[in-house]
């Protein structure tokens, strides 16, 4: 790293990377660094950026990412909450801010941040559909959008090329379910669900562990996937924690009616994937959140009836929270 | 003084190279780029780093390719591999295993829990 490099010290790196890239952005990359920000830092998968013409009677698109054509062609008519934010240079966060005379076609609009030179709004971009495993807006993507809303302006200082539209990310066939009485539900690293509704959960575990619970009697289970076992200095806790996220799934399930000395337990996960040191030193991060597993089960009282723990290799679980069946494929190897 | 363990920063995009930087300036740790899967490979193979963080989708070669090419490659065949993408559905992190990382993070992904993992798989 050069000297010239060094963020602001009290910026977060997520915040500094923004900040130092749209400050030295060249003519004509201000565009492509707004959108490398708000699809990787921010992790937004459908937005657009327009610029405000006419203090804010129209809006040009100017970049846009999985917008079909006919909605942008709708968004463009600046009225609802994107208008609002064109016109006033007031942003507009999702659950912070009232979405009052939002219009039809901004459904699903999660923010929208006025980019704003002087005292005039130049532009406003407008963000929908955020990515899958994001969860909720913390107070670090604020700053992001306080940084993109403070320099974006910086794109429309440049002569406009008209719209530039991000090829669509290459779209996965999705598996064709087989008709079936139960509910399918992929878990995201982090993730807790608990539930009286027949369902198989599938998770992909590495290093990570799941925890999976389930009460036959009642037929109502539950699983979580940690990636740490306890919660490092300064974080709050959350699922992504062991020592957090098997409290967490157990109050999940006596909220559901179930009692301890009913629940079952499976481990999984785990590994001590290629490269993790395997001798010397402290218990690889895999061996690590076993461990911790297997504590806060049995001071919990819960039996675990089976586990599959460790080894070099990915793990791919289905369990169903119904009857505590679990099935695991390998991967790779 | 410890000498400093080398770490292969790979992703196309110059946002996200800067933001790992700044994340891991100020570890115990030499930082290297590459800009694409093929410089990822070629650096891999000349500098040796001691683990290496790489995006999936990048032009060319991708993520899950350079996994594949450089376990089937001697001298980084246990060399930790963590991809960094912001493919967070199943079929993408069931590849990501398939392919022989040796970790998967999603993007946006937390600074703390990432230098974690790094920590731990270097041993530190």
């Amino acid at each position: 790293m050069s000297a010239d490099s060094k963020p602001d010290p009290v910026l977060r790196p997520r915040v500094a990377a923004a900040l130092k890239r749209l400050r030295d952005s060249r003519p004509g990359e201000a565009l492509g660094v707004i959108g490398e920000i708000v699809s990787q830092l921010l992790g937004c998968e459908e937005y657009a950026l327009f610029s405000v013409e006419a203090s804010g009677e129209s809006l040009l698109p100017v970049l846009a990412l999985g917008l079909a054509s006919e909605r942008l062609e709708l968004l463009v008519v600046p009225k609802g909450i994107i208008g609002q934010v064109a016109r006033h240079g007031v942003p507009y966060v999702m659950g912070r801010t009232s979405a009052l005379g939002a219009a039809a076609h901004e459904a699903g609009l999660t923010a929208c941040i006025p980019f704003v030179s002087g005292r005039r709004v130049c532009g406003v971009l407008a963000l929908f559909r955020m990515l899958p495993q994001k969860r909720g807006l913390s107070d670090e993507d604020l700053e992001l959008m306080d940084v993109l809303g403070s320099y974006g302006f910086i794109a429309f200082m440049e002569p406009q090329q008209g719209l530039i539209a991000l090829p669509e990310p290459a779209t996965v066939p999705l598996a064709v379910a087989e008709p079936s009485t139960f509910k399918a539900v992929y878990l995201q690293p982090g993730g807790v669900v608990a539930t009286s509704r027949p369902t198989e959960v599938t998770t992909i575990l590495g290093s990570c562990v799941a925890v999976c619970l389930w009460d036959e009697g009642l037929r109502v289970g539950g699983v979580n996937h940690f990636l740490l076992p306890t919660t490092p200095i300064g974080q709050p806790p959350s699922g992504r924690h062991g020592s957090a996220a098997i409290p967490m799934l157990l109050r999940e399930l006596e909220r559901l009616g179930c009692q301890r000395q009913h629940l079952r337990a499976k481990v999984f996960g785990g590994a001590h994937l290629i490269g993790t040191p395997l001798s010397g030193g402290a218990p690889s991060l895999g061996g690590r959140n076993a461990e911790l597993a297997r504590r806060v089960l049995a001071e919990a009282g819960i039996a675990v009836l089976a586990e599959d723990v460790g080894g070099t290799l990915g793990r791919k679980l289905r369990f169903r929270t119904d009857t505590g069946t679990a099935l695991i494929k390998m991967l790779g190897g | 003084m410890a000498v400093p363990k080398k770490i292969l920063l790979v992703d196309d995009s110059p946002t996200v190279l800067l933001m790992e930087q700044l994340l891991l300036q100020n570890g115990p740790y030499e930082l290297l780029s590459a800009t694409s899967g093929a410089e990822a490979v070629e650096r891999a193979l000349k500098e040796r780093p001691e683990l290496i963080l790489m995006d999936v989708v990048m032009p060319g070669m991708d993520g899950f390719e350079v996994c594949r090419v450089l376990r089937a490659k001697e001298e980084t065949r246990t060399t930790p591999i963590i991809l960094v993408t912001t493919r967070g559905g199943p079929e993408h992190v069931e590849m990501g295993y398939e392919s022989g990382c040796s970790d998967y993070v999603t993007k946006p992904f937390d600074g703390n829990e990432l230098r974690a993992k790094i920590e731990s798989f270097l041993g530190q």
